[in-house]
């Protein structure tokens, strides 16, 4: 068996299909969970998922990249960052043991 | 009574404060740290993995914006709130930034901080051996928007690109519009 969480779903590529407070299993391996707040907030504001796809790509350096970036909130570690069309939203996200949670922070940039 | 931002001294502050800024050069040292590529990029719901261009675009603040002594919305959230506030307890200045479309502001959810925005427009020039004229062959290809942090360090960016150019060079990703 390998190192990687088996127990753990893939991260869905649509809001619809994500569950409040379950936890999947990006593709580059982080685990993340959202809050009902963000799941509403992603099916509001980000209807085919280019939030999610972000998230799957992981982290990435800060300019010129879709992905996962620093956060400059306080207390969050990472947000969701997009280019282009609907790229002036973020959503935050914290580390809480080990898992990168998104509660439903957002703003613009 | 009616009130307007018409003659507000914050205009002449702002004026002062971009004047000082080599805003081009911010532009220009951003297109270099990434290598003028962008990786990820959305055209509505259509994703590239990659757009780059055929020569590096020149990044120019917008004409308008020039063309007005700098009149950029540029205003202190804080202080600027402070001051609509009596007016109309409920207008709130992100309800006005719509109103300025190259450059502003923005308000962290924290207060005390604030970020500026600047809009440019990424140009081509197409003619550079021309030597009778500097304005006759340019195109704009797109948009960056840079967001900087008090200490004018970039911290978010957005690009909006016209992928349909020839000056543009897009590599359709294997992530696709999902329907």
């Amino acid at each position: 068996m390998s190192d990687r969480d088996t127990e753990a779903p893939e991260l869905p590529n649509t809001w619809q299909e994500i569950q409040p407070d379950e936890i999947y299993q990006s593709l580059e391996g982080m685990r993340v969970s959202f809050s009902i707040k963000q799941i509403n907030l992603g099916n509001l504001y980000d209807p085919i998922g280019k939030h999610l796809r972000a998230i799957n790509k992981g982290r990435v350096p800060s300019k010129g990249n879709i992905g996962l970036v620093p956060s400059e909130e306080p207390d969050y570690d990472f947000k969701s960052k997009i280019l282009g069309n609907g790229g002036d939203r973020r959503f935050h996200g914290k580390i809480v043991e080990g898992i990168l949670h998104f509660s439903g922070k957002q703003t613009t940039h | 009574m009616t009130s307007t931002l018409k003659n507000h001294p914050i205009w002449q502050t702002l004026s002062q404060t971009l004047k000082q800024l080599d805003a081009n050069q911010i532009a220009v040292q951003h297109l270099q740290a990434c290598n003028a590529q962008i990786n990820g990029y959305w055209d509505e719901d259509e994703f590239y993995e990659v757009i780059s261009f055929t020569q590096l675009p020149q990044p120019e603040l917008k004409p308008e914006l020039k063309s007005s002594s700098w009149r950029i919305l540029a205003l202190l959230i804080q202080g600027m709130n402070r001051w609509l506030k009596p007016m109309n307890p409920r207008l709130e200045f992100c309800k006005i930034m719509p109103s300025f479309s190259n450059a502003g502001i923005l308000s962290n959810s924290h207060e005390n901080t604030h970020w500026l925005q600047l809009k440019f427009a990424l140009i081509i020039n197409l003619a550079s051996d021309s030597e009778s004229s500097c304005t006759a062959a340019q195109t704009t290809i797109g948009d960056l928007i840079l967001i900087l942090d008090e200490n004018l360090e970039v911290v978010d960016e957005n690009w909006l690109i016209d992928v349909h150019s020839p000056y543009v060079l897009t590599n359709p990703g294997p992530i696709t519009n999902c329907g």
